[in-house]
């Protein structure tokens, strides 16, 4: 059992680094990227791009991927949803952007690339890593280590440093910050390139493991979405932990209750979330004065 | 009110039109082409776009590649008439109706999947077009007890398969059989057939596992296999990539079944996402050899034409052996729109040869599988440390 914790632990290591994707454009734009996923597989298929590269070594490779990632994400964010984004947080139309942008990306991939899974050429670990008690696949242990490293840089970069200060101010009233000299628009741009380059990351070393395709989308969508509720929609380290958490859950329950009590009992527990405590399990219960 | 009446009888008049559109003509047989009888206009359907559009493009690429030896050995030409399913019964549905109504096509190749196929037989069966199921795999897309009934498969189907798997499985009389079936529509036929199989020959399906397909980690699923004590494992998922999920696992717990057996869907993309040495003792069955001579000649064609490996070599191959058929019983008929005549002629084909394999009398007037469920002439086949197909045996020893 032991094995399977692992094993969840570190798959749900990426889906936290995508929830907290959500949770960082969530707080500084009142948008999510529904299509995150989709966005990973498009890291993944450049990547596939630059296996090709041989002089390049892979964490270069991982880091053109990240910056071509990052840019479409700040792209997307200032032509395709900075449009709908509103003080009052009722237009809901950045959602079906979002969401079209996503069905865009699966089409364009799989009419482009083909359905067929491909490997991913470079950054992939044979054998398992042993701690004498249980044991992890290597790619997933580097997945695990690459995930929560960049999850814990980038909860510290908002909770700690200046840039921090600002994406907050813009969380908390974008008007007001705006008159201090805080450009919504661009800590907008920024947290859509940080959340877009992380996942690219993320999904691309996730990709050494299950191989590359273009449906692979809604597989890391839905546990990371989940994993961003159960850990609180605005707070990034809420989201690490609900990702990680789901990713637990998942296996745990696979192995106890089967495949398909397993696919449903995290999304149960999401329900079960939003129900007794909507704003996540760790992120603070804001009141709000009428 | 005679006007009214004239309407009135007009509107009727088109509409029973229309409904006899829509229904289909009779099946008396005549393509409305007054051309050349020995052009013949093929209706191709299948999933151009979404998830299998490799099913597509094996279907379209296997009648393309077998039209020049059908042209020069019997003189026959084909139209070609497009159709996309999507992958989905419900548009091919729609779509088969526009291409049988409208386009008023001879034959039709596909579609490539069991679903929209079975949703499309009644159709075609109403219709009376000559039917040439290539790929899709369920045996209830040809109904054997409609008379005639116009589909002849030149695929193996789902129970030969499973029937010829059992003996294999079950070949050491100690084996503790295990299924991992995908939750599909493939997968659970495969499990129920399984199960189908193991109660009529008094033996045990010790335990079964779920595979979502697309998921990328199963060894929660692996485990529970091995903790079972399997030693034979069955496993019918739909992608190679849903087969290499399984045999990572199985190789990161260090569990070796005695026998692990796939399905030829394994063909589609394994080797390039598994390692060798878990694939070691993985083997499919195949009513095709997959080494020999006939089935190498014809994805060696492939190549050459298309300038890449095909994905399903075997929907190449089993379309390939479906238009060579056709072409042959619409020379032996002498018209292809005289659709009765060319099904009688397929069903009466005496000797089919594809690019060596020779098949005598394959069909009969109830039965329309080109493929029997004898395992001494299935074959199993694993793949080299290479990662190419290589005959281990007879499927019967």
């Amino acid at each position: 059992m032991v094995d399977q914790i692992l094993v969840g632990a570190a798959i749900g290591c990426l889906y936290a680094l995508i929830a907290q994707g959500f949770a960082l454009t969530f707080r500084t734009t009142h948008t999510m990227n529904f299509a995150s996923g989709e966005i990973g597989a498009i890291g993944a298929f450049i990547a596939v791009g630059l296996a090709g590269a041989g002089a390049l070594p892979a964490p270069v490779k991982l880091a053109v991927v990240a910056v071509v990632v990052a840019l479409i994400g700040a792209a997307l964010f200032a032509v395709l949803i900075r449009p709908f984004v509103t003080n009052d947080g009722h237009d809901a139309r950045w959602l079906l952007v979002t969401v079209a942008m996503s069905l865009v990306a699966v089409d364009v991939l799989r009419n482009s690339q083909g359905t067929q899974h491909r490997p991913l050429g470079f950054a992939q670990l044979d054998g398992v890593f042993s701690l004498g008690f249980a044991q992890v696949p290597q790619q997933l242990a580097l997945l695990a280590v690459v995930c929560l490293g960049l999850g814990v840089v980038i909860a510290l970069v908002v909770t700690r440093t200046s840039l921090g200060v600002r994406m907050r101010a813009v969380a908390e009233d974008a008007e007001t910050a705006g008159l201090v000299g805080i450009d919504s628009r661009r800590i907008g741009m920024l947290s859509y390139a940080i959340g877009s380059g992380a996942i690219a990351i993320g999904a691309t070393l996730w990709t050494g493991y299950v191989g590359v395709f273009p449906d692979m989308g809604p597989l890391l969508l839905v546990p990371a979405f989940a994993g961003a509720v159960i850990g609180g929609l605005v707070s990034v380290w809420g989201a690490l932990v609900g990702g990680i958490l789901y990713g637990v859950a998942d296996q745990l329950f696979t192995y106890w209750l089967g495949t398909a009590a397993g696919g449903v009992i995290g999304l149960l527990a999401v329900v079960a979330v939003l129900v007794l405590r909507p704003e996540g399990l760790f992120a603070r219960r804001q009141e709000v004065k009428v | 009110m005679i006007r009214t009446l004239r309407r009135v009888a007009l509107s009727a008049a088109v509409l029973s039109l229309l409904v006899t559109a829509a229904c289909g003509g009779s099946d008396s047989g005549n393509g409305g082409k007054s051309g050349d009888p020995l052009q013949a206009k093929i209706g191709l359907i299948g999933p151009k776009s979404g998830a299998a559009q490799f099913y597509w493009t094996e279907l379209e690429r296997g009648i393309e590649l077998a039209e020049p030896e059908i042209k020069e050995k019997f003189g026959v030409t084909f139209e070609k008439v497009e159709g996309d399913d999507q992958g989905s019964p419900d548009v091919a549905s729609r779509v088969i109706q526009t291409m049988l109504n409208q386009d008023n096509v001879d034959v039709v190749f596909g579609p490539s999947q069991s679903g929209p196929s079975l949703q499309v037989a009644e159709t075609i069966q109403r219709t009376g077009r000559p039917w040439l199921v290539s790929i899709a795999a369920a045996d209830e897309i040809l109904n054997p007890e409609a008379s005639p009934n116009w589909g002849f498969r030149t695929n193996n189907n789902n129970s030969d398969a499973i029937a010829v798997s059992g003996s294999y499985l079950w070949s050491d009389s100690d084996a503790k059989v295990g299924i991992f079936y995908g939750a599909d529509a493939y997968g659970q036929s495969n499990h129920d057939m399984l199960l189908a199989y193991a109660k009529k020959n008094g033996k045990t399906v010790v335990h079964e596992e779920v595979i979502q397909p697309g998921a990328t980690d199963v060894s929660s699923q692996v485990r529970k296999m091995r903790d079972a004590g399997v030693t034979s494992i069955l496993g019918a998922v739909t992608t190679g990539a849903d087969t290499a999920a399984i045999t990572k696992a199985m190789d990161q717990l260090g569990y070796k079944p005695d026998r692990f057996l796939v399905t030829a869907t394994v063909l589609a993309g394994y080797t390039d996402l598994a390692k060798p040495r878990e694939w070691e003792n993985l083997a499919f069955i195949e009513p095709r050899d997959l080494t020999g001579d006939s089935f190498a000649g014809i994805t060696q064609k492939y190549e050459e034409k298309y300038g890449e490996k095909p994905t399903s070599s075997v929907a190449v191959y089993t379309t390939y052996t479906s238009a060579l058929l056709y072409g042959q019983a619409v020379a032996a008929a002498k018209d292809a729109h005289d659709w009765k005549a060319v099904r009688q002629a397929m069903e009466d084909t005496p000797k089919l040869d594809v690019n060596g394999r020779v098949w005598e009398k394959p069909f009969g007037a109830a039965d329309h599988d080109l493929y029997e469920d004898d395992p001494s002439s299935w074959f199993v086949i694993g793949f080299d440390p290479e990662g190419k197909v290589r005959t281990i045996g007879s499927a019967g020893s």
